[in-house]
């Protein structure tokens, strides 16, 4: 048949008759027929070098996240011996989920998982870095965290893309070929995110610490449960206690357990807690946007989360969350103006929230969630 | 910021590399036009080769560079730290400068001699008219 196709293509002459023309009808059955039959294979090759150069992307941007970390190391840690082979260690480490089985406990479970992960890296780091103060090690921590992150991505490219070669299934290939410039993104944002560790500037992720530090100035700033600050203010006759953690290093804090403390020595009279948090933008929409919705407004993987949404269902307090959107880029990257700047509209919308859900006299939480790093 | 000079002038002169090449495949066209119009058949096939590879190369190497001058300028971007006086809210704009953080204290204010503080720290991308400067 294929072959009946072709001499019909020659007899008749697509391109005209004469030999010039038949060349060029040649090259044409010919590239016909190699794309009916190779077409799928030239597609994955062409997808292969595509991966491939997303690779080796990914491999120089590893590179540079390391090289970046071990001279923040040597410079703010003065160490005497050689870091690297610590550091590369560092850059290796993982974390065993707990079994899923059986799901009663699991948070707990979860928790303590993180809670010991997070000793560990930061006594490592403070190990590879004696002379760096307390925020620097915390700045040191989230830059390594930055490298980690980038190194296991390039290795879990790499991986898909050599098992991709290795097999050639173009349904390994054309997968990681979609979720590429996905993955891409989220490797740039981590490459912004070790300059911005390395400097000690804000993140986007900072905006909800920004908040509470705000609210937190001229006022007296006690320290709570894991990481975490706290100070008691006034705002529209409200007693307001402002939460926060501990920078101005690099930090998250545990703002579950914080929010607990708080909640038992005021033994669960609080008319109100408020989130405030980052909250990944859709496309189209502005950043430094503010959002306002109901619940806990907390990423992570959900123990701080679970921990708050127990407490207040156990006191039947309102949690109420207001978001300043912006991507993902710009989450861990340094903080943008407008970012900056929608610090100040999220306290005038706690204010509208205080005046109507609450009384004169009654007690708001107001949590600052996210990263800490460059505020107080 | 003086980083990111040198891989912007690449970025221009791999442009002008590119669109050099490209005025060349349209000459090649024109002169395949010529060929076809004269009855030069294997004179037209070259250059219509040449300046269709040329066109394609040429246009897809700009595009490229275009993308990688626009993430370029987005990484050229300034930190800026606001210090704003807590007695009279006289507000300075400066660089930021390694140490700063919210709400550090960075002085007396040169107008009622009260305390200046780190305000917000952010990062600002350069004016058009900055970026030529």
């Amino acid at each position: 048949m294929l072959s009946e196709l072709a001499n019909i293509a020659l007899q008749t002459g697509l391109f005209g008759a004469s030999s010039v023309n038949n060349i060029l009808n040649i090259v044409f059955v010919i590239s016909f027929l190699g794309f009916m039959v190779f077409g799928q294979q030239i597609q994955s090759r062409i997808a292969l070098m595509q991966i491939d150069g997303a690779v080796r992307r990914l491999e120089n941007m590893r590179n540079d996240a390391r090289s970046l970390t071990l001279k923040m190391i040597k410079d703010v840690g003065k160490s005497k011996d050689d870091p690297t082979p610590k550091l590369n260690s560092l850059l290796e480490q993982f974390l065993i989920s707990p079994v899923d089985m059986d799901p009663a406990g699991i948070v707990k479970k979860f928790d303590h998982l993180l809670d010991v992960r997070e000793a560990k890296f930061k006594s490592d780091v403070a190990r590879i870095a004696p002379e760096a103060t307390p925020p620097q090690v915390n700045n040191l921590e989230n830059l390594v965290e930055a490298a980690w992150a980038l190194n296991f991505m390039y290795k879990i490219v790499r991986h898909l893309y050599l098992l991709g070669k290795k097999t050639f299934s173009i349904f390994v290939i054309f997968q990681l070929q979609a979720f590429l410039p996905l993955i891409m993104q989220e490797a740039e944002a981590y490459q912004g995110a070790t300059k911005a560790f390395a400097e000690g500037h804000p993140i986007g992720d900072g905006a909800g610490p920004l908040v509470a530090s705000k609210l937190m100035r001229g006022r007296e700033i006690r320290k709570v449960e894991k990481d975490m600050l706290a100070a008691e203010t006034v705002l529209e006759g409200r007693r307001v206690i402002a939460l926060k953690a501990e920078g101005p290093g690099g930090s998250v804090g545990k703002p579950g357990d914080a929010i607990r403390q708080i909640l038992e020595e005021n033994n669960g009279k609080a008319a109100m807690i408020v989130m405030v948090d980052a909250a990944l933008k859709l496309e189209g929409e502005k950043t430094g946007e503010i959002g306002e919705g109901i619940g806990a407004a907390i990423g992570g993987i959900g123990t701080e989360r679970f921990k708050i949404e127990e407490e207040a269902t156990k006191f039947g307090i309102p949690v109420y969350a207001v978001v300043i959107k912006q991507s993902i880029l710009e989450a861990v990257t340094t903080m943008k103006k407008e970012i900056a700047e929608a610090a100040d509209p999220v306290i005038e919308k706690i204010k509208r929230l205080a005046l109507e859900s609450t009384k004169e006299g009654d007690l708001i939480i107001v949590a600052g969630i996210g990263n800490t790093a460059g505020i107080a | 910021m003086s980083n990111t000079k040198p891989a912007t002038f690449y970025a221009y002169l791999l442009i002008a590399f590119g669109l050099v090449i490209l005025a060349i495949s349209l000459w090649a066209m024109l002169q395949a036009l010529s060929y076809y119009q004269a009855g030069q058949f294997p004179q037209f096939f070259v250059y219509g080769v040449m300046a269709s590879v040329g066109t394609v190369l040429a246009l897809s190497s700009i595009t490229q560079m275009r993308r990688r001058m626009v993430t370029l300028q987005n990484l050229a971007i300034r930190v800026l730290s606001t210090v704003v006086c807590g007695n009279c809210g006289f507000k300075v704009v400066r660089t930021f400068t390694t140490g700063d953080f919210i709400p550090k204290e960075v002085g007396q204010c040169q107008q009622c001699k009260g305390t200046m503080k780190v305000d917000l720290i952010y990062a600002e991308q350069p004016t058009q008219q900055q970026k030529k400067s």
